[in-house]
């Protein structure tokens, strides 16, 4: 009973996904959607480290006490 | 909630001035770093005892099952706990676009998970205070302390991802809440229900958490690193935000119902054991699915060869894909009864965090740390330190799945249990080996974050970017694109799915856990005996110094359904065995013999040598010394000595004192289960095969030798026999000093072929020899006839006359009472004697060792001197008259 409880609660769950999926594209658009926000997070925050000069880099930090490292 | 959601504070969308702590991220990495190097130095100290078991002399605290409890929880909480940590403050930030609860909280996690959790509970662990639970080593206090962090981690990372709707977040959030979440869950369930269930109910619990730790905290944490690294360095979105979604919740349905599968064939019911093994399966179907998608994620980039994180993150995925398939394939039966507690399960847990989740957190940790403005960054060091790592973890998982095929193919083909602790020896040397180029791996990656140019990780990442594949544009197209979408449905779906994931949770609980508990329960008022044996005071004292030194980490309790369990070790472990077994030590591994039946298979003296010096008694044994349990010497035990030889002693009695009432009562309960019928059906009644019987059915040995058996004997001899009768049968072995009755000195008689066969076969019970039953009967064979050849051939003046008719005199008036009229050694007062009168039909002693024996008696058995009764004459004539009853009898 045990193994049938998981298998087929696996399988409906899974079925119910790919049926989701497969019969409703603005939902597959949807689903999607949240792989390109996080893309333009990680764009957006990686633009910001960009160095300046062999001293180091241009870091502006504000509002935490961030720790600096080494001093 | 809504407090804690307004208290993390936003940040503008397209900055990221001051987002991420790197301080915390910084400090994490570091104190990783210092975990690790300390778990892998626990780890070799543990591996090198394999082959070099005295190396560490009588160090208590570096015992190895102390040593073993601090390695892995150092693995677990130490080194991966403080990797993701230092992950989880850059990520959190750069998923959410906010900053963290607070940057208090984070110093104050910090120093409760290093200064609180970590350090004390190495020092409690390594000074015997400890849980004797796989994966929960630490003692109750710490996990208090476990559990107090847990929360401050979820109040510390969660608040952000509620900031927009559930259908935004992309997978690593979804697999950093469900690790926050579930293993606040699980964690509770799985070191602390343990500790207050007994016997199998217990072990039900444990195999969920051993699972749990492995599947809710250690593996959502890093995959959601490989999900985030991979697009962060490629510059591209993952293949299929769908495909992940999938298996994100494939993962956290199915992980926790995985956890029995390190239980199959136990006495755990077995729907729940099928239960497990059909999870175990469609997990990895799961993973498939997931690794698919981050390797389609990864395709045609050039960056992994630009950059060395991507290069972690991808070995991670691949190890993640063999760790899962092996995982599904040997939780099948077929395969489970032959590797099941064999090094190959070693092999396959040090893939799972040394090679898996290892390699994920120093993606993680290098990806962060290389953002860290001014940061060290030695990329030459750090690429080094990747293919060392490499090296060194295939060397060690290879070496170790080989020594598991090896131990299983010994132990289903019945082999002595020597042979595969001899036969694993290289492997062990290897696998120690193999830890030089981690050791070396590891140094390396410290030394590559502390040292190079200040900011050099930057600079690099720099000039990467204009190399990298990023757009924008069209992602920024596309996720307007899909925003154009209704979320709600989705929203919705994602709730459901939520709310299934806790479901399958509770679910796991409850079908892997109490249903079985309750089961349990029934089978044990169903078959429990009803004057069951408890342990004594010493022998509870005794189960608390086997649980504090980690004994179960070698040694287990827990006889399976399978025949070469049964063959080997005796009856299969019923429910009712470990109803006082609070938690169970039924243990995961054998590094040496099971001890569940080992009653009556050893007296206390040897017991006792053996736990001092126990290559004294067993000269291949690489069990570590415990001499520190003694005052200097085997005769001056102290408590702690006696208490774990009453309560190792005590192993198995109550099972074998209920046969065989109990046995009737379960075969009349249970006719038609099949298991039931197994567990009764022992052809050792319920004791171990190699219990030490007065009597019974022998093979023919001491017969015809060929010249190849003088070598099999004596190997046999040196392995088995010279630790107490010495390498020249003289019986002056290594531990014979500490024996009572001291060993026989076997150049002092002669044996038949019948005697030779009744020792050899049932031991001599009340004596330190033990029953060498799991021998083959050649074996057997060779090694009678090479104790034989040990006789010395005595030159024998022959008796005056008279003299054998005032031996006969003397016999008759003083011997016959134990040894019999017939010399047999069945007088009417043996039955008496714990130790049986000699057999003179059947051993011979020379003329001076009957003398000697006679003169001094025989220290520790009921053979008295006889010099205050007998006279020099009477003791030498009576010595010629009992060597008339060699081979005279039937």
């Amino acid at each position: 009973m045990i193994i049938d409880i998981i298998v087929l609660s696996s399988l409906a769950l899974a079925l119910i996904f790919l049926l989701a999926w497969g019969m409703r594209s603005e939902l597959r658009a949807r689903i999607e959607k949240p792989k390109y926000l996080f893309q333009q997070q990680l764009n957006n925050f990686e633009k910001h480290y960009q160095p300046v000069d062999n001293s180091g880099v241009h870091q502006k930090v504000s509002g935490l006490e961030v720790n600096d490292l080494e001093e | 909630m809504s407090e804690v959601f307004k208290a993390s504070r936003p940040v503008k969308e397209s900055s990221a001035d001051g987002l991420v702590d790197t301080g915390l991220v910084y400090a994490h990495s570091i104190a990783a770093l210092f975990c690790v190097l300390l778990a892998i130095l626990f780890g070799i100290v543990i591996s090198l005892q394999f082959f070099l078991p005295d190396a560490l002399g009588s160090w208590h605290s570096m015992a190895w099952g102390r040593i073993r409890y601090a390695h892995t929880q150092g693995i677990m909480l130490g080194w991966l706990g403080n990797a993701f940590l230092a992950f989880l403050y850059h990520a959190v930030p750069v998923l959410t676009g906010r900053r963290i609860y607070s940057p208090t909280l984070g110093r104050w996690l910090f120093g409760v998970w290093n200064f609180v959790v970590m350090l004390p509970g190495w020092l409690l662990v390594l000074s015997g205070v400890s849980q004797p639970i796989e994966w929960a080593e630490f003692p109750l206090v710490i996990d208090v302390f476990v559990i107090a962090a847990l929360v401050l981690a979820a109040i510390q990372f969660l608040p952000p991802f509620f900031k927009n709707g559930l259908e935004d977040l992309y997978v690593s959030s979804w697999y950093i809440i469900g690790a926050l979440v579930f293993t606040l869950l699980a964690y509770p369930m799985g070191n602390i229900i343990p500790e207050l269930v007994p016997g199998a109910k217990s072990a039900a619990f444990t195999g969920l958490w051993i699972h749990d730790a492995v599947g809710l905290f250690v593996t959502p944490l890093a995959l959601a690193i490989l999900y985030f690294v991979i697009p962060a360095v490629t510059g591209r979105p993952i293949f299929s935000h769908f495909l992940s979604m999938l298996g994100f919740w494939g993962l956290f349905f199915l992980y926790p119902l995985n956890g029995t599968h390190h239980y199959v064939f136990s006495v755990i019911p077995m729907a729940a054991q099928l239960g497990a093994i059909a999870a175990s399966a469609l997990l990895g179907v799961i993973v498939i699915v997931v690794v698919t998608n981050l390797l389609l994620s990864m395709r045609g980039s050039n960056m992994l060869k630009k950059d060395i994180g991507l290069r972690f993150v991808l070995l991670a995925t691949i190890f993640y894909l063999i760790v899962s398939v092996q995982g599904a394939l040997q939780a099948q039966m077929s395969l489970n009864q032959v590797v099941h507690f064999t090094d190959w399960v070693i092999g396959h847990s040090h893939l799972a965090m040394l090679g898996f989740a290892t390699f994920a957190g120093i993606g993680g940790i290098i990806h962060s740390w290389q953002r860290i403005p001014r940061a060290r960054y030695n990329a030459g060091a750090l690429a080094l330190s990747f293919w060392l790592l490499v090296i060194g973890i295939s060397i060690m998982v290879i070496d170790l799945t080989i020594a598991g095929l090896v131990q299983a193919q010994l132990w289903q083909n019945g082999s002595p249990w020597y042979e595969s602790v001899q036969q694993s020896r290289p492997y062990w040397m290897i696998r120690s080996l193999s830890a030089l180029p981690i050791v070396a791996g590891f140094g390396l990656l410290f030394y590559g974050l502390c040292s190079g140019e200040k900011g050099a990780g930057l600079k690099l990442l720099a000039s990467q970017r204009d190399e990298q594949a990023v757009d924008n544009a069209s992602a920024t197209l596309n996720a307007n694109q899909a925003a154009a979408s209704p979320g709600h449905f989705l929203r919705m779906s994602y709730r459901v799915a939520a709310s299934a994931a806790i479901g399958f949770f509770i679910l796991s609980v409850v079908l892997l856990g109490v249903w079985p508990g309750k089961e349990l329960d029934r089978q044990i008022a169903a078959m429990s005996p009803p004057d069951l044996y408890a342990l004594s005071d010493s022998e509870a004292r005794g189960r608390k110094i086997y649980a504090r030194e980690g004994c179960s980490y070698c040694h287990t309790q827990q006889i399976r359904y399978t025949d070469a369990d049964i063959k080997r070790f005796g009856a299969p472990t019923l429910a009712w065995e470990g109803q006082f077994d609070t938690p169970h030590m039924w243990g995961t591994r054998r590094v040496g013999p099971d001890l569940s039946r080992s009653s009556g298979t050893r007296n206390r003296d040897w017991h006792l040598a053996h736990l001092f010096a126990p290559r004294s008694v067993v000269p291949w044994s690489i069990m570590p010394s415990y001499n520190a349990f003694f005052n200097g010497s085997v005769d001056q035990p102290k408590q702690e000595a006696l208490d774990l030889v009453a309560y190792i002693e005590s192993l198995g009695r109550a099972r074998e004192l209920a046969w065989p009432d109990a046995d009737e009562n379960v075969r009349a309960l249970y006719p038609g289960h099949k298991w039931a019928q197994m567990a009764v059906s022992s052809p050792s009644l319920n004791a171990h095969p190699g219990v030490a019987r007065a009597s019974g059915e022998t093979p023919l040995l001491g017969g015809g030798a060929a010249p190849e058996d003088r070598q099999t004997g004596e190997k046999l001899w040196l392995t088995l026999c010279a630790g107490c009768h010495g390498d020249n049968g003289t019986g002056n072995g290594p531990a014979a000093d500490w024996l009572l009755p001291r060993p026989t000195n076997l150049t002092q008689y002669a044996f038949t072929g019948q005697r030779l066969a009744q020792v050899l076969w049932h031991g001599v019970p009340g004596t330190a020899m033990p029953a060498w039953r799991d021998i083959p009967v050649n074996g057997l064979n060779a090694l009678a006839n090479y104790v034989k050849a040990f006789t010395v051939e005595e030159s024998i003046t022959p008796p005056v006359p008279g003299q054998l008719q005032t031996g006969e005199q003397v016999y008759q008036n003083n011997c016959i009472q134990c040894h019999g009229a017939d010399g047999s050694g069945q007088g009417f007062a043996a039955s008496q004697l714990q130790i049986a009168p000699t057999d003179f039909r059947n051993q011979r002693p020379t003329l001076g060792e009957s003398v000697r024996v006679m003169n001094n008696g025989v220290e520790g058995s009921s053979m008295a001197p006889w010099t205050d009764r007998l006279s020099d004459s009477e003791i030498q004539a009576v010595s010629y008259y009992l060597r008339e009853f060699y081979e005279a009898g039937p």
